[in-house]
């Protein structure tokens, strides 16, 4: 095992302590017009007519921009149904209607009163049980003429955009040999991402093929490439550039208002135009996240082996489909958790509903599955009066299992089972100090988590040695606050056998000059911009081996690397430094041997391919990753309160780059999903508007509910093949089963089942005061 | 984002009416908790705001005699630092404890507080419960009148050209009282329902619950079983009747649901009991 050399702070901690880290909107340009949008009011309606004549005549105000001035410009991810402001029809309350221009922003926000909007308001549905009804109205009626990059198997005439389908075994034979059939529906409902910093960017044409752009976004790669494609111009002809951001968690990975930006930046050439959103706006006007209703269906025999599972999973994925193709699938691919089970019958909806559209959200469909999943695991071990363990560990993915997806599992993805013990052991040897008017509750979740990923995606590194014997690295993937440059920092100084302060990241992005990265998503940078600096680092200790030969006069082969010298392996005391050769060797006479050393790394994932369309079986991914987690509630009798007492995650990270980091992420992401459990949850009136886009009554958690609580996490190692050192990526999963294992240990703790995140204070006193019917 | 408007900062009261007198559209802003938040969402801006914080005069806690004053520009972490309030008023502490987050009560007032007249405000309920008084300052006088009738419905109190000067609190020995409160996070949140019972020398009890009508509710039935019955099982099941019967909040509120909000009231009420040390930890659930 490698020793990775330990940092005594992340590399940009300095910097955001003292303010001197830049983020979007500290950047400011003299000849910048600041971009306001007015927004629709009504969540579906036809816009009959909008007047901008008295605001054009304003003050100060440079243009104004409607859904008329559209030509063809379409955002084509998957689907080409999105335009970057409203063209006759709005399809959610938020939704961009007019873009008006202007030095000043109070100019502009007074002039955003002033355009008048006629709307027929239309039948609206946010919710996807009810969007998929004949009598629905259809959101996107002309959907069957829709350009595609990609075949979905949308359902005509209807608001469903994407159905995949996963067919293993038989499963009508095994629901007849089943002793006993289970069936439940888990709701998971939409939240937001919530980041501290909103959406933001800053475009401007330099000409009408030429764009440079500065946006907070996890995808600068991906975002030049939809621009592209939507202004039919060269992707290389647009830059666009970007720094630190203040979190992503998926919401800033596809497109959002950066297509906007860039089509209202059209209309003035050689000015900048920013938009930067209010927090009202990256509630209802970004992209928001989650949305699935599950329904499973288990076919189970007495001693709790699993023999079949049918799974419908119905995603409201908002007005817009592109930035949910894709969770719809990884929903589908992991709905039946991690076991081996031989017959599934899985069918995974994305339909049209009238909210913001969905996107990407640490966990990306993992969460909302398991949520439904393990839960159910418990409700069957309940039905059988068997332990929930048992079923677990009876049914559960290991060495030679085949999985849902028909991909066999080796010893080397990961140590599920010594998780889950893990979990049980700890969970077991916590004491709880009763205290009256409360009940407590232990529940636990098993994971899995695999990304979705298009077949190239891929990752790459440059290396430069510099003169004095340091090395300047630049790799893809954009630094949200994950710390992921550190991590690069430390797998490349391990690499390359040089100490930490030998070793420099480029932490800002540019498309025009930075190694090429898809996105930063999916928990997959420290696995595959990694695995790009070991490939960069292998070949740059080739080429130094090559320089310290020809000085040497010996053999390449014969030589060993060792950091800061190259020595000859039989004989150590014949070596070079390595800051002598990394330029090539200068002799006394001036002759120059060998040539400087700059190497770049790739990494593309190997051997993946489309799933067959009939079975939605294939090599579909990359990796997986396992692990369990626990909670332990107390919860007050007079008033439903819950309070977290401990929360605990066993992971299989293949090797732990940087230890700390990785402890922060695991609580993060379990953190930020007990929001999600306990109290997120978008809200719409009847009217389809949302009530909660603010902090008011949109609540996360806060310090102060995590006062006493005791956080445990552990680290399995079995070292992934690709991944630097073995490492796999930890980043989403401390997400993907905290629902559930507050589910588990609420039904624990007052011998309640609840379906329906999230689990508040209200729901959980009314209903362990209820007889009959839950309420919801 | 802020639409413009003109900012002015007097140090004496004199300087503050000659202002209101000749402006019209003239809003008074404190800690600004409150008003800097809605401003910021608003299409338009008064043309003046002017900047009390500066007033002297309205700011501290004393004690004179029986009675207590605590100016309307006292911060709530003042309140919830003074030994004073945490010797003789435990609600008024466990109100000021539990109110918003950390920098939030740095910043905001108890008399912003009060004016705001937020159906669920912390300090509403307990200066009901408390029999509080309000006085009122004007350009040529004084006035002292009761809470309850300064603070008369959802975010509207009795001024006219008038700031909010202090509290008043009569101090009474053997007084308890406490404060609770239901929310969704811990940290930064509104109550849910929240309620104050006070406990007097003469063991009359007054209770108070905020969040549950337009402003702090109060049942004399309520009261008058308290005061008057043996603090059983029995008891609570016929306060809850009586609340049920009495209070109807807003259905559509994204907070809680009317049915809950009923039940909480009883909760908190056993809570403040338990916590005053009237009720023991047999009545529960």
């Amino acid at each position: 095992m490698v020793d990775i050399p330990q940092v005594e702070n992340r590399i940009d901690a300095n910097k955001k302590i003292s303010g001197e880290a830049e983020f979007i909107d500290d950047i400011s340009f003299s000849n910048m017009l600041h971009a306001l949008v007015l927004r629709s009011p009504h969540a579906h309606a036809e816009i009959l007519a909008i007047d901008i004549n008295e605001v054009q005549k304003l003050e100060g105000i440079e243009k104004v921009i409607t859904g008329r001035d559209i030509k063809d410009e379409i955002i084509n991810i998957d689907i080409g149904d999105h335009y970057p402001l409203a063209v006759d029809k709005v399809r959610f309350e938020g939704e961009p209607v007019a873009v008006v221009l202007a030095q000043d922003k109070w100019q502009a926000k007074k002039a955003l009163n002033s355009i008048k909007v006629e709307y027929n308001v239309l039948p609206h549905t946010v919710k996807a049980r009810e969007a998929i009804k004949e009598d629905s109205p259809l959101i996107h009626p002309d959907q069957d003429q829709y350009n595609r990059h990609l075949d979905t198997n949308h359902h005509p005439n209807s608001n469903i955009f994407r159905h995949y389908k996963l067919r293993k075994g038989n499963i009508e034979k095994a629901f007849k040999k089943a002793d006993k059939v289970i069936e439940n529906r888990f709701d998971y409902p939409q939240r937001s991402h919530t980041q501290m910093e909103t959406h933001g960017a800053i475009a401007k044409w330099t000409s009408d093929q030429e764009m440079i752009m500065y946006a907070s976004t996890q995808s600068p790669f991906f975002v030049r490439t939809a621009i592209a494609d939507m202004f039919k111009v060269k992707a290389t002809d647009i830059i666009v550039k970007s720094g630190y951001l203040g979190g992503g968690f998926g919401g800033k990975s596809d497109v959002s208002i950066e297509p906007l930006t860039a089509f209202a930046a059209r209309f003035v050439p050689n000015k900048y135009v920013k938009l930067k959103l209010t927090r009202e706006e990256a509630f209802n006007a970004s992209l928001i996240a989650r949305g699935a209703e599950v329904e499973l269906k288990t076919a189970v025999r007495k001693d709790g082996k699993i023999l079949g599972e049918k799974a419908k999973i119905y995603f409201s994925s908002g007005a817009y489909g592109s930035t949910s193709v894709h969770i719809v699938t990884a929903a589908g691919h992991n709905c039946t958790g991690p076991y081996e089970i031989d017959n599934i019958e899985v069918d995974s909806y994305g339909v049209y509903t009238n909210t913001p559209p969905v996107g990407a959200f640490r966990g990306y469909g993992h969460p909302e599955v398991h949520w439904a999943k393990e839960r159910q695991i418990h409700i069957i071990a309940n039905e059988l009066g068997l332990d929930e363990d048992e079923i677990r560990i009876k049914n559960m993915l290991k060495p030679g299992s085949i999985n849902a997806l028909g991909q066999k599992i080796e010893k080397e993805n990961g140590d599920l089972l010594g998780c889950y013990k893990k979990i049980r052991e700890r969970l077991d040897e916590i004491e709880i100090n009763q205290k009256p008017h409360k009940v407590y509750g232990k529940g636990i979740a098993a994971i899995m988590k695999s990304p979705v990923m298009p077949t190239n995606s891929a990752a790459s590194a440059t290396l430069r040695f510099n003169e004095e014997g340091t090395v300047d690295i630049a790799c893809s993937g954009s630094e949200m606050g994950q710390g992921t440059k550190t991590a690069m920092q430390q797998i490349a100084s391990a690499a390359l056998k040089l100490p930490l302060d030998k070793v420099k990241i480029k932490e800002d992005i540019s498309t025009d000059n930075s190694p090429y990265g898809w996105q930063t998503i999916g928990s997959t940078t420290t696995w595959k911009a990694g695995r790009a600096i070991m490939d960069a680092v292998r070949k740059a200790i080739d080429k130094l081996k090559e320089n310290a030969s020809l000085v040497l006069d010996v053999n390449k082969e014969d030589l060993e690397y060792r950091g800061n010298k190259i020595v000859l392996s039989e004989n150590e005391d014949l070596f070079v430094n390595t800051d002598q050769i990394c330029f090539g060797y200068l002799h006394d006479n001036g002759l120059v041997k060998g040539e400087p050393v700059q190497t770049y790394g790739t990494y593309m994932p190997k051997g993946l391919t489309y799933t067959d369309p009939k079975t939605g079986q294939g090599n579909a991914a990359a990796e997986w990753t396992f692990g369990a987690q626990g909670v332990v509630v107390e919860i007050d009798k007079e008033t439903g309160e819950l309070k977290l007492l401990n929360m605990m995650m066993a992971i299989d990270a293949g090797k732990v780059i940087n230890p700390k980091l990785a402890r922060g992420q695991v609580i993060g992401g379990m953190v930020q999903e007990m929001g999600g459990a306990l109290t997120e949850e978008l809200r719409y009136g009847k009217d389809g508007q949302m009530r909660n886009n603010s902090f008011t009554d949109y609540k996360i958690p806060t310090p102060l509910d995590l006062y006493d609580t005791d956080f445990d996490v552990y680290f399995f190692e079995t070292p992934e093949p690709i991944g630097p050192f073995g490492a796999r990526g930890i980043a989403e999963h401390g997400t993907v089963g905290i629902a559930p294992a507050f589910g588990n240990a609420i039904s624990n703790a007052l011998g309640i089942e609840l379906f329906k995140l999230p689990l508040s204070n209200q729901k959980i006193f009314l209903n362990m005061n209820k007889e009959g019917d839950l309420y919801v | 984002m802020f639409n413009p408007f003109v900012y002015k900062r007097p140090n004496n009261l004199e300087q503050v009416f000659t202002l209101l007198d000749q402006n019209e559209d003239v809003k008074i802003i404190a800690g600004g908790t409150d008003l800097l938040v809605k401003l910021r969402e608003a299409d338009r801006s008064p043309e003046l705001l002017v900047d009390i914080k500066d007033l002297e005069k309205l700011k501290g806690i004393k004690k004179n005699k029986n009675e207590i004053k605590i100016g309307a520009l006292t911060t709530i972490t003042e309140i919830k630092e003074s030994k004073l309030i945490k010797d003789e008023f435990d609600a008024l502490y466990q109100a000021a404890s539990q109110f918003g987050c950390y920098e939030i009560r740095n910043r905001a007032t108890i008399g912003g507080n009060v004016v705001h007249a937020s159906p669920g405000a912390e300090f509403g309920v307990v200066l009901f419960a408390l029999n509080a008084e309000v006085e009122v300052v004007g350009k040529r006088d004084v006035k002292r009148m009761p809470i309850k009738e300064f603070l008369y419905d959802v975010g509207s109190v009795k001024l006219n050209n008038e700031l909010l000067k202090s509290i008043i609190i009569k101090n009474k020995p053997d007084l308890k009282s406490s404060y609770h409160r239901i929310s969704r996070v811990k940290g930064m949140d509104l109550a849910l329902v929240n309620a104050a019972l006070v406990k007097d020398d003469k063991a009359q009890y007054t209770s108070y619950f905020g969040a549950v009508a337009r402003t702090p509710y109060n049942n004399n039935k309520v009261d008058e079983l308290l005061s008057q019955s043996n603090l059983n099982k029995a008891l609570f099941v016929k306060i809850q009747k009586i609340v049920d019967e009495s209070i109807s909040p807003r259905a559509t509120s994204l907070r809680a649901s009317p049915e809950y909000k009923k039940k909480m009231v009883v909760s908190l009420l056993k809570k403040c009991l338990r916590d005053i040390g009237e009720i023991g930890d047999d009545i529960d659930g």
